[in-house]
């Protein structure tokens, strides 16, 4: 009876998890441009990481000042969030359109994915160790990812829909 | 063999539902799009064709032969159109096919984790031929939710789009494999036969309603892609 019990609970597991999955997808195809804008994290800019945020790669700051200017994990949380948001933007632009390159989205989608694990690696650590050596180095890690994402985000929008560029770089 | 009212009402309902399917596939041209996709719904709807003629005159054991040729072809075929998803996804989000390695890992844990959880036993003092119906009958249901489960886990974790008629497809057969599996695991408890029998039903019902659902889902046309650029344009002026 205890094996039927938890064949039934596996099961019902396998369905609610594939009924999420579902309404993710159907939820994540239905979102409009604006929707995405208006899910990019603005409590903190990476432009006080770098005078040429958006336009060019790479930050200018030691990870002590890094840090510091990121207001810790609250920086950290920002950049989380906004690298799947940009991911999901890219998505967004490579349904509407034909022309963007597959190269520049592969390079997307693996930033999105090394930033977030970094993030939470930071986070992870920053819990048990509060602002330790490891943790500066992390994310000084995820900021400078996160600003090469950020400029390639903004070359893609540049070649592939220019006129909704001034949006994005004003919400960045 | 015979059939009470409930089977024949929902055989012939199954067999309506797959000329309608096939119709529309061909009417959508989605023989371009989807080629295994199509052939699957066109070889199911010529099985089942002939499977009504020739049971009434079929002895048991050739009953049960025919049933295991139908059961193989029509899981294979089902796997097929699983890959041809995997395919699709891949092209859609213009992104390179993750390593072969990875892929056979990822359906060989899913596989493990379903056959771990099933507790599989077949009938005593069953005939060969029974024995290998339950058998393959165990065995396709865990690859195919099994390789269910790796598209849909790949597809999570590099946060891929699903095209719109992928999903749907995705959805008939996630509830085809769900609700068989669940069968499957169920018969291992070796219920009285009218149970079994009610069982069996179910499996033909889930079918019937996931080819419901896709005709539903291809009499309507696909949202059309909007031109980011011209749409920002319009609201700009």
């Amino acid at each position: 009876m205890i094996v039927l019990v938890l064949q039934i609970a596996a099961i019902a597991g396998v369905t609610l998890f594939l009924l999420h999955w579902r309404d993710g997808v159907v939820r994540r195809n239905r979102q409009s441009w604006e929707s995405l804008l208006v899910r990019l994290r603005t409590d903190w800019s990476a432009r006080e990481l770098s005078e040429h945020f958006l336009w060019q790669e790479g930050i200018n700051a030691t990870a002590d000042d890094a840090w510091r200017r990121m207001e810790g994990p609250k920086g950290l949380w920002v950049i989380f969030k906004n690298a799947g948001v940009m991911l999901e933007m890219a998505d967004y632009a490579a349904k509407n359109s034909d022309s963007v390159d597959r190269l520049l989205l592969e390079t997307l989608r693996s930033d999105a994915m090394q930033i977030r694990v970094c993030v939470l690696t930071a986070l992870g650590q920053y819990a048990f160790s509060q602002a330790g050596e490891g943790v500066r180095v992390n994310a000084f890690r995820a900021a400078q990812m996160y600003s090469g994402m950020a400029a390639r985000m903004t070359h893609l929008l540049q070649e592939n829909a220019a006129l909704i560029l001034p949006d994005f770089v004003a919400v960045m | 063999m015979h059939h009470d009212s409930i089977s024949v009402t929902l055989w012939i309902g199954g067999m309506g539902l797959e000329a309608v399917l096939f119709a529309l596939l061909t009417w959508r041209r989605v023989y371009r799009e989807l080629p295994i996709f199509y052939s699957c719904i066109a070889f199911e709807f010529g099985l089942d064709l002939a499977a009504w003629f020739l049971t009434r005159q079929l002895s048991p054991t050739v009953y049960l032969r025919q049933f295991i040729f139908q059961l193989t072809s029509d899981a294979v075929f089902q796997l097929a159109v699983c890959a041809e998803l995997g395919r699709k996804l891949l092209r859609y989000n213009r992104c390179a096919p993750p390593r072969r390695i990875a892929v056979i890992a990822v359906i060989g844990i899913a596989c493990a984790l379903i056959w771990c959880l099933a507790h599989w036993s077949v009938p005593a003092q069953s005939s060969i031929i029974m024995v290998l119906y339950v058998r393959l009958r165990q065995g396709f249901g865990i690859l195919q939710v099994g390789v269910l489960l790796a598209i849909v886990g790949l597809s999570q974790i590099l946060k891929l789009r699903w095209p719109e008629r992928g999903l749907q497809i995705a959805t008939g057969l996630g509830i085809n494999f769900i609700v068989a599996l669940a069968v499957t695991v169920l018969e291992t408890h070796q219920f009285p036969d009218s149970v079994s029998h009610r069982l069996d039903q179910l499996v033909i019902f889930s079918v019937v309603v996931s080819l419901a659902y896709w005709v539903l889902c291809f009499a309507q046309k696909t949202e059309k892609r909007q031109n980011i650029s011209h749409k920002f344009e319009n609201s700009c002026y």
